[in-house]
């Protein structure tokens, strides 16, 4: 036990090393790429490339990817379109596949990132994963998919009425009256810790915007959502073939785990399956944050989601 | 009660007497006697008229009859529980009966036990009935047993069907296979897929060829005998697993564990686990796949599943609703969509807020599949 602390202690106090840079698109906006790599650079590191939620910046993320980093990843946190310091005004979601993850697949090979693991999440995940075959360039070796949806459906009433206003999710987890409904579809989770849940809450979630957010809806309406290429997420997902390791949040009210447990019967690569509840002894009932930020969610899902990665 | 004393030598306050087995077992019945008053099996109500249905191989089951107040508004609907239960789920007190609400609201009910539960008959193989039944028993005997005593009794040519958990799995198996008769139905938290990487799945996945071939889990008993504990422990196993005590009160749950549960066949528990490990909603002998058969169902169905189900995940219950073909709604009933309270497994039948929430819901589906 002394011996494991002593390791956590270290790996804690190892220094992390962040850089951001921007990437510019073939559309001519600049979006993010946060890159997390321990300071002093480690032989055959492998590379993770985060696409979080549509809209969901840093906050959610950073304390994960120091983690990550610290592990020995040389970890990638893409913000595109929406996301965190990355405003665009009335932005589509079918830019992510055909601008933004093109350029974000370059920024990596510049970088020397011949292949990646990706862990995606939620719908802005999915979109990811129906690039990972053809805009990210072939690079993405296997996946931690986050409850990314397959068959999308209308998550709730709520979450509808969110968005057919535009997304307005900045603020409403701060708002006293706002903060149950910022659970209720978001979530975060009873066990985060408090700073970095104040900080997800607080402004970790940019509003989608009445484009952006009308384009989620209807993707959800209609179960699809067409891209700039004629093809659509359903039609890319049905020659999806990454070895994946999906988890199931089963108290996610965004993208819940029945929109995402369909993607095993169109992948032609083997797809894991792990839900998780109290249920099953977990920390927690997962949910679409606490995934991220939960306490427990290193030893409920990441020891072997990061296994997978590893390709242990 | 020996530590403490031993703990407070001479106060007065604890004397120290030696706790004899007679004296432990005196203290445990008094504490499972004085908290147990609650649990006392409530009589059915004066309206409630038992029947036996017999089945076609021998078996009578028990089914009982609830007469719709006023004039009836549709046709008689079945209510079938789930696995390790029985027909108390649909009629379990006063306050906590969907088969009294829909008599109230001018369907004539009906509740079953399936075979080897409740008041059905259990297995006697020296009386013919072998120790053997499966889940494929259930939906080739039980269920057109049931449905032509129904017929018999009301007159009607078509009877709706209320399935909870394996009791909708039942309806699903009986419909893929061509079943006829039934007019509209609903399914609550009724999984057609089981193997979702929980550790549940694994474990009983691993395990399930293991069962013998004949004989039944005293799981009435164990539920009857933790009654009682149920709520020592705030957030125990039996909490997470079931309902949502925002949901469902305690002694409710209590009440339902007393007399609401059942003994489970292994031949059952075999065919249910093996969906676990292949993922399979099959027969017995895997030579029929019901889910892949479920897309030339027509009967109109309604699939219910609750946010906080931990028994049948929502993906699972969403696999099902997937699967049918013909007329199908997909219900989840959450806050974010406007129900009084979240729903596990069991809050669906025996929630406070299910009636609102679940089951007007169902009638409402139900009315509006009317054959004219």
């Amino acid at each position: 036990v002394s011996l494991a602390v002593a390791l956590s202690v270290a790996l804690a106090a190892l220094p992390v090393q962040v850089s951001h840079r921007g990437v510019r698109t073939a559309d001519g906006v600049t979006v993010g790429l946060v890159r997390y790599s321990l300071a002093a650079p480690q032989p055959n590191q492998r590379r993770v490339l985060i696409v979080g939620e549509l809209g969901h910046g840093r906050a959610l993320w950073d304390g994960f990817a120091r983690t990550l980093a610290r592990r020995g990843f040389v970890v990638y946190l893409a913000q595109l379109r929406g996301q965190g310091a990355t405003v665009v005004p009335a932005w589509h979601l079918r830019d992510w596949v055909a601008n933004d993850l093109p350029a974000v697949a370059r920024a990596l090979e510049e970088d020397g990132a011949d292949q990646v693991g990706l862990i995606a999440h939620g719908f802005g995940g999915t979109l990811a994963l129906v690039s990972a075959g053809r805009e990210l360039g072939g690079m993405v070796t296997r996946v931690v998919a986050l409850s990314t949806p397959v068959e999308a459906q209308v998550s709730s009433r709520l979450v509808a009425s969110y968005l057919k206003d535009g997304g307005k999710f900045s603020g409403l987890g701060t708002d006293p009256g706002g903060a149950a409904l910022f659970q209720l579809m978001l979530g975060g989770g009873p066990r985060a810790d408090p700073e970095a849940l104040q900080r997800f809450r607080g402004g970790g979630v940019n509003d989608l915007g009445y484009v952006a957010s009308a384009e989620l809806l209807e993707w959800m309406q209609a179960g699809d959502l067409a891209l700039a290429d004629g093809s659509t997420v359903l039609g890319r997902l049905k020659g999806y073939g990454l070895p994946t390791w999906m988890v199931l949040p089963l108290d996610d009210g965004f993208a819940s785990s029945e929109m995402a447990a369909p993607l095993r019967e169109v992948s032609r690569a083997p797809v894991t399956m792990r839900a998780l509840s109290r249920a099953e002894f977990a920390g927690e009932d997962y949910d679409h944050a606490s995934m991220v930020l939960g306490s427990r969610a290193g030893a409920d899902i990441w020891r072997g989601a990061l296994r997978f990665l590893e390709g242990r | 009660v020996r530590e403490l004393a031993r703990q407070r030598p001479g106060t007065g306050t604890f004397r120290a007497r030696p706790l004899t087995p007679l004296r432990a077992s005196a203290l445990v019945l008094a504490l499972v006697l004085t908290g147990c008053a609650h649990l006392r099996r409530q009589p059915l109500p004066p309206e409630a008229e038992p029947h036996r249905a017999k089945t076609a191989d021998g078996w009578e089951l028990a089914m009982v009859r609830y007469p719709a107040r006023g004039k009836a508004t549709g046709r008689p609907v079945i209510l079938v529980h789930g696995i390790a239960a029985n027909d108390r789920n649909m009629d379990l007190d006063d306050e906590h009966s969907m088969a009294r609400w829909f008599a109230a609201r001018g369907r004539e009910a009906w509740t079953l036990s399936l075979r080897g539960t409740g008041d059905s008959d259990a297995a006697n193989p020296r009386e013919g009935r072998a120790a053997d039944s499966d889940f494929d028993t259930y939906w080739k005997e039980d269920v057109p047993a049931a449905l032509a005593k129904v017929r018999q009794v009301s007159g009607a040519t078509q009877v709706d069907w209320v399935g909870h958990s394996m009791g909708g799995m039942v309806l699903y198996a009986y419909l893929a296979q061509g079943g006829t008769g039934i007019g509209a139905g609903a399914t609550l938290g009724t999984p057609t897929r089981l193997d979702f990487g929980t550790g549940t799945d694994r474990l009983l996945g691993t395990v399930s060829g293991a069962f013998p071939k004949t004989g039944a889990f005293p799981s009435a008993l164990g539920a009857a005998l933790a009654a009682p504990f149920q709520g020592a422990v705030d957030d125990g196993p039996f909490q997470r697993l079931f309902y949502d005590p925002q949901n469902t009160k305690l002694e409710v749950w209590q009440r339902l564990m007393a007399y609401g549960t059942a003994d489970v066949s292994f031949g059952v528990a075999r065919q249910l686990t093996s969906m676990m490990r292949d993922g399979r909603f099959t027969s017995g002998d895997g030579g029929f796949d019901f889910r892949a058969a479920m897309k030339d169902i027509k009967t109109p169905l309604l699939v219910v599943a609750g946010r906080r189900d931990r028994i049948a995940l929502v993906p699972a219950v969403r696999d099902a609703y997937r699967a049918l073909g013909g007329s199908k709604e997909w219900l989840l009933v959450s806050v974010a969509n406007g129900a009084k309270a979240e729903y596990g497994h069991m809050d669906l039948v025996i929630g406070e807020h299910a009636p609102r929430d679940v089951w007007l819901p169902v009638l409402d589906f139900l009315e509006r599949h009317q054959a004219p």
